[in-house]
């Protein structure tokens, strides 16, 4: 170019982008202390009048507790608050990457239907009975849930596939699965005996109370082997972002990647959908506040959606416990109570912020 | 850098979209490389689909042949190698800063013979943005820039994987004068490093200021082509475009457009039979 303009230091520059990077691990690391500190808080408080240091103690010390205090931490403080973090990362973690692949920040596992037909599959084993034949009676509602989800994802891309379509008309997609699948849930509903309504009404509601370590320890491997593959597609995702055309004239095989995104986004959606019910908000909330922390470089935006989603999720659980003292609130109404609100004022904010 | 003198050549091609076929079997005389080939032609021409089966986003079939291969014929990494596409407008909304979207597209996927690993990405991603003269907007967000300074981050990101064939469409179409100049005189710099530079253009002032080679296209057909001189005559305005215009020459000797009238419909296409090259004045 005839007019370089003097002035602009190349190592100035690079430095000032080495220190964006310090200042975005360091973000991410703060995340996840507070992530952390939710955790020791949720596990800490609860309705029965186990205090917070006996419950600390009994996790570090269990031989210190009596029996019924052992039970209270070990098999519904741990379970649930460890429930609440990974169940926390894996909506957040499925959202950031649907609204990547998508190209539409609405874009959620509770907008797009995975959530509707996971509660669909749960209704029908509930109200009719209908599941997977071998599959204990236990875990029958899980599977179920697990099975909608993955297969509303499967048919979301045939559809698309169908129709040679673009993120657009997957999103339009997805509003269709997700309408018909609360319609569908609504007729189970209305044909349900009294006992099933009740229990597949709770079940909406999205509840930790479920949560065992067996649970725990499924969610934590399938989020442990989700995620290398998520970040091994980083700079992918963040090319994507670019526009499709541009990341495809890259070099980047969009159609692939959007369908291994959305297969993840099913897989992480399927397993936590199908332990704690529904859970709204979070896979939407989670990535935009990362996407205001930390821009949307997805090496840095993939893990801090997934630990603002841990931390959102697990303050979401101790206000379910505080809200009104000694009785615990289905966690699905208290992430929408209080997700509308946060939300509305991330995105009426997010115009002067970016 | 890579140094090529091979030309592209686009034979018997045919593209389009599911239920519209916009070009059909197209041949046209070679993009040689070393030069700017401008596609310019009315709306509707077929210049974006061309640019599009170029650069393999859409379905095509025929040949376009780059050196002994086929372009059309590779798989969508291999295509990336050599070729690259710069679409109008990057998309708003992106919370990424301008340096970060440049290392993007060359982290996106390999290529060959370019280091892409480590510090070396954001030196070369700087280097991108300061060869445009922009390299003071580099930690900027991409939300922040103006339409010019976007459409310069996008072409930087285009020039970061120094393709052997680089496909611009409309690169100036939001820049004013001053940087439509800038971003020109880089595309011929980069034409003269042995690229085919291949860029749709609107304006035809600015194709004949600055193309060597420029294709006319009207309904998917050439309906001329060859240096500026040769393309760009009053008859082809008339039979292209519709309108009686002046093709003259600037006292720095570029050829200048100056359109005149419109003509009635179906005139222009009796002026172009009885002589495609004459002036119609």
């Amino acid at each position: 170019m005839p007019e370089a303009r003097k002035g602009v230091n190349a190592a100035g520059v690079l430095d000032a982008y080495a220190s964006l990077l310090r200042v975005r691990i360091a973000i991410v690391l703060g995340v996840g202390v507070l992530a952390v500190a939710a955790f020791v808080a949720d596990l800490a408080t609860g309705p029965s009048s186990l205090g917070a240091v006996d419950a600390l103690r009994g996790l570090f010390v269990p031989h210190k507790l009596d029996r019924a205090s052992s039970v209270i931490v070990w098999e519904v403080r741990l379970p649930q608050a460890l429930m609440a973090l990974l169940v926390g990362a894996a909506l957040s973690l499925a959202g950031a990457e649907m609204q990547t692949i998508l190209n539409n920040p609405m874009a959620s596992p509770f907008t797009l239907g995975m959530s509707s037909a996971a509660t669909f599959g749960a209704a029908l084993a509930i109200v009719l009975g209908i599941g997977v034949p071998g599959v204990p009676e236990t875990w029958i509602i899980s599977v179920n849930a697990f099975l909608f989800a993955f297969g509303s994802v499967l048919l979301l891309n045939v559809l698309s596939r169908l129709h040679a379509s673009g993120g657009e008309t997957i999103v339009l997609f997805g509003i269709a699965l997700f309408f018909t699948f609360n319609a569908l849930v609504a007729l189970t509903q209305f044909i349900a005996s009294e006992q099933a309504l009740q229990q597949l009404v709770f079940w909406t509601m999205g509840s930790l109370t479920r949560a065992t370590l067996d649970k725990v320890f499924i969610l934590a491997v399938v989020l442990a082997v989700v995620v290398p593959f998520s970040m091994l597609s980083a700079w992918q995702l963040t090319a994507l972002r670019l526009g499709q055309d541009r990341a495809r004239s890259l070099g980047i095989n969009v159609a692939r990647l959007r369908l291994a995104g959305l297969l993840r986004a099913s897989l992480l959606t399927g397993t936590a959908v199908a332990f704690v019910g529904t859970i709204a908000f979070i896979g939407l909330v989670g990535p935009h506040l990362a996407r205001l922390l930390i821009g949307e470089d997805h090496r840095f935006f993939l893990p801090a959606s997934m630990l603002c989603g841990a931390l959102v999720m697990s303050a979401a659980s101790c206000a379910s416990k505080a809200v009104v003292p000694g009785i615990v609130l289905p966690i699905g109404l208290v992430t929408s109570l209080i997700g509308v609100p946060f939300f509305l004022a991330l995105i009426l904010g997010r115009r002067e912020r970016i | 850098m890579t140094v090529t003198s091979e030309a592209l050549r686009i034979e018997r091609l045919s593209a389009g979209y599911p239920r519209r076929r916009v070009i059909e079997q197209l041949t046209l005389d070679p993009f040689p490389a070393n030069r700017i080939t401008a596609l310019v032609g009315p709306n509707a021409a077929g210049k974006s689909t061309l640019m599009l089966a170029l650069a393999g986003l859409i379905r095509a079939t025929g040949s376009v042949r780059l050196g002994g291969r086929d372009i059309l014929d590779m798989a969508v990494a291999e295509r990336a190698n050599a070729v690259t596409f710069m679409p109008q407008a990057l998309p708003q909304g992106v919370a990424l800063s301008a340096l970060e979207s440049v290392m993007a597209s060359l982290k996106a996927s390999p290529v060959a013979g370019l280091e892409a690993r480590g510090p070396r990405v954001r030196e070369r991603a700087f280097a991108a943005l300061e060869r445009l003269s922009i390299g003071d907007i580099a930690m900027e967000q991409l939300n922040r820039l103006s339409g010019g300074q976007r459409q310069l981050v996008s072409l930087a990101q285009a020039v970061i994987r120094e393709p052997r064939v680089l496909l611009l469409d409309e690169p100036t179409s939001a820049l004013d004068l001053r940087h439509q100049t800038q971003v020109m005189g880089l595309v011929r710099e980069l034409a003269s490093e042995g690229k085919v530079v291949v860029i749709v253009l609107h304006d035809l002032n600015l194709a004949a200021r600055w193309a060597d080679h420029i294709v006319v296209l009207r309904d998917g057909t050439a309906a001329a082509q060859g240096d500026p001189e040769r393309a760009i005559t009053p008859g082809m305005l008339a039979y292209v475009y519709g309108v009686e215009a002046r093709v003259e020459r600037s006292s720095l000797g570029h050829l200048q457009v100056s359109v005149e009238r419109v003509l009635p419909q179906g005139a222009g296409v009796h002026v172009a039979a009885a002589s495609p090259d004459a002036s119609i004045h």
